[in-house]
């Protein structure tokens, strides 16, 4: 039985306290991971971020303007599984609640899983802001027969509570109304007191910095509760404001560990997770259990012990054929061939030639190297097919929830690279953009494990576009070709993880991992998240090939483009096997390795099969694009960025070097 | 019994963790709420351990399975 009509349970509460209203200010929206906190965000702002069907989509804090009310914004934060957070991405949720003025907490739960929601609630209840707890996906939770007694958990736990449906925006309407019934603090009956001997530490911790901070916009008992469960932002935070006299605090906590059998961190969570219990007992309605359902069905056959590697074979295969066949020779085809080949080039060409009287100007923009007939050719012609029909294959599969059940078939696999499948998602974003996977690592447990899957990412990765243009110029010589690559890659992937994991200190998490309900891709999220993608691979790659285009004009203009070809024959030519032009494609794959490829591509005529193969082994090797240096040195310091740039160019061509040699024994 | 012994098709009820199992790792099954005393389904052991709690579906890999105590439910 679901309330849903009953609108904002909170509403006839008599005690109800308003609101600061018209009043400009901040709200959070704050919550598990996967609960559709981004959705919500979407329809209250009109903004758009990335949404996905897996948890750790949102690895960094998003803002935009409410709509909702004039002058006022909202916050969209990474999930926390639960609090006090413990991963970067808990750590940034945790910054927003400390950092910001905010004037109330969303929480967004899953209403289908409402024990795990009220686990959270617990802590948020004791953060002393007015917070309205949000009961998402409630339509999953009808087919699943499960409904909430939302006025009675309103009562309960202090505080509005509604239910919604974000991705079709039902119930969404009556969240302004529950705003302005929101509570500072829950009535004292709504708190939760800890068993005594915990109790009584929260309650010195508390009244300790109800002394010391007085003004801190979070209350002092949350903060102690956070503190005493060894939140590492809230510490942070406190000895930023309290200095050594922090160290009481700390006393305070040893004292207590010393005298509990257990860490305090764990009776917490012990005590909240029975409570939570407690009113899930009183407030869920469980009807008969239905049948299970298709999606369920489905989700455990991606992740079966027989059926889950040929589906994981079926879909790579797919996304081959609509990538690589589709995308990377039948669009291009249409678009370098016929489009700029036969109309756009010839008309630019004529046209630039008829008006520009200096010849070495007119081949700027339309010689060998020329902004358009090499910059803009490139990234129009060449790449733009091919991204967008990865992008597309990427977001139906990013919503559909297969991402997370590969986490599981990958687990043994990554165990021997001391990760676990965990690693699997920031592999696979890369897969879309290495930069943007690299702040995913971010969901990742350990320092350990961000480094090592930062380096593969690096190192291994390639991105949409390198991607596309490999499986393009193989997939014109056969589908062996492509294996070929692949094993390739993989290979070097795991043994380059394997070295890395008994070098960089520190030991391996084992996983647990939550599998997101599979779901039916609504096109519409993935038309839009193709268009956003679409839009920045535009505005980041046009202007570096240009730049790059550019480059190579002078390089060739100046005589220095030869005299590196003449100087890299003996590794391009003797080493690689390739023609000694193929150097050409290295100088642009220092800009971005899809660059580089795409100048490979260009000179596929000139390439024989085994050259091409060893020419893209290498090329999907090669430096990082710059865009993802800059988040590598962001994320973990020049040294060890530098450390990973100077490992991977030489293990790129020795590499290349070593398959050219044994393919060159059975081709 | 071990939670990784468990057949898959049978439900548990969980009893503990083993000393021996990292608190952050208890952290995050409380989180998920698995508590003592939880119901358990367990849908299958290969390649990992795969049980639901309420609606919530978790892949445990064997050597934390190995960690959680559970009795027929």
């Amino acid at each position: 039985m679901t309330q849903s009509s009953s609108g904002s349970a909170a509403l006839g509460m008599a005690a109800a306290m308003p609101a600061k209203s018209n009043t400009a200010g901040v709200f959070a929206l704050v919550g598990n991971p996967n609960v559709g906190k981004s959705v919500v965000f979407h329809r209250l702002t009109g903004t758009y971020v990335n949404v996905s069907n897996y948890p750790g989509t949102t690895v960094d804090v998003s803002r935009a303007a409410a709509r909702f009310e004039r002058g006022a914004e909202v916050l969209d934060t990474p999930g926390v599984l639960a609090l006090p957070s413990r991963s970067d991405d808990e750590h940034a949720t945790m910054r927003a609640l400390l950092h910001e003025d905010l004037r109330a907490l969303l929480q967004v739960g899953d209403a289908k899983n409402l024990r795990r929601t009220l686990a959270l609630s617990l802590v948020f209840a004791d953060l002393g802001l007015p917070w309205v707890l949000v009961l998402n996906m409630a339509d999953e939770a009808r087919a699943r027969g499960v409904g909430v007694d939302l006025q009675g958990l309103s009562k309960a736990i202090g505080a509005p509570v509604i239910e919604t449906v974000a991705t079709s925006g039902e119930g969404l309407q009556r969240l302004p109304e529950a705003l302005k019934h929101a509570h500072a603090s829950p009535q004292a009956a709504a708190r939760l007191r800890y068993p005594e001997a915990i109790e009584a530490v929260v309650t010195q911790a508390t009244d300790w910095l109800a002394q010391k901070l007085p003004n801190s916009s979070l209350a002092p008992r949350g903060l102690a509760v956070l503190f005493l469960g060894r939140d590492a932002e809230v510490e942070r935070w406190l000895a930023a404001h309290l200095g050594a006299e922090a160290q009481e605090l700390v006393a305070m906590r040893d004292m207590a560990e010393a005298a509990n059998a257990e860490p305090i961190s764990t009776a917490l969570a012990q005590a909240r997770a029975a409570e939570a219990d407690r009113l899930a007992s009183i407030y869920l309605r469980k009807a008969v259990p239905k049948a299970t359902l298709l999606s369920t069905r489905v989700g455990r056959l991606a992740v079966h012990r027989v059926w889950g590697l040929p589906i994981l074979l079926a879909v790579l295969f797919a996304v081959y054929e609509f990538v690589g066949v589709f995308g990377a020779s039948f669009l291009v085809g249409l678009t370098e061939e016929t489009l700029f080949g036969e109309w756009l080039n010839p008309a630019v060409e004529g046209f630039v030639r008829g008006h520009v009287p200096y010849p070495w100007l007119a081949d700027l923009f339309v010689g060998q190297y020329g902004l358009w007939t090499m910059g803009m050719t490139y990234a129009l012609a060449l790449i733009l097919p091919i991204v967008s029909t990865f992008f597309i294959a990427f977001g139906v599969l990013e919503d559909s929830g297969y991402f997370s059940r590969l986490s599981v078939l990958a687990n043994r696999a990554f165990a021997a690279i001391g990760l676990n499948g965990r690693a699997v998602l920031p592999m696979v974003l890369g897969l879309g953009c290495v930069t943007m996977a690299t702040l995913t690592t971010r969901i990742l447990h350990t320092r350990r494990e961000r480094v090592i899957s930062t380096f593969l990412l690096a190192l291994a990765i390639p991105c949409s576009a390198q991607l596309g243009v490999v499986m393009g110029m193989l997939s014109g010589i056969s589908f062996s070709a492509t294996l070929i690559w692949l094993s390739s890659v993989l290979i070097i992937l795991f043994v380059s993880g394997w070295l890395a994991s008994k070098l960089v200190p520190g030991r391996r998490i084992p996983l647990v991992t939550e599998m997101p309900p599979m779901r039916m891709p609504v096109m519409g999220n993935v038309l839009k998240k193709t268009g956003g993608r679409l839009k920045w691979y535009l505005i980041e790659v046009i202007p570096l090939f240009l730049f790059g285009t550019f480059l190579m004009y002078v390089l060739d203009r100046v005589g220095a483009l030869p005299w590196i070809i003449d100087q890299a024959e003996p590794l391009v030519t003797g080493w690689l096997g390739l023609p000694k032009e193929a150097s050409a494609a290295f100088v642009m794959g220092f800009l971005r390795r899809d660059f580089g490829a795409t100048g490979l591509f260009a000179m596929g005529h000139q390439l024989t099969d085994l050259q091409t193969v060893v020419g893209m082994i290498t090329i999907t090797l090669f430096v990082p694009c710059i865009a993802s240096v800059m988040i590598v040195i962001k994320e973990h310091g020049g040294k060890i960025a530098s450390g990973m740039l100077g490992l991977i160019m030489p293990i790129a061509f020795l590499v290349g070097g070593i398959f050219h040699f044994i393919l060159k024994q059975v081709w | 019994m071990r939670l990784a012994d468990a057949s898959p098709g049978s439900t548990v009820r969980f009893r503990g963790f083993d000393a021996t199992l990292e608190t952050m790792l208890q952290d995050q099954f409380l989180a998920y709420g698995i508590a003592v005393g939880q119901t358990l389904s367990v849908l299958q052991q290969r390649p990992m351990t795969l049980i639901q709690c309420d609606h919530t579906e978790l892949a445990v890999e064997h050597s934390v399975a190995r960690a959680m105590v559970v009795a027929p439910a």
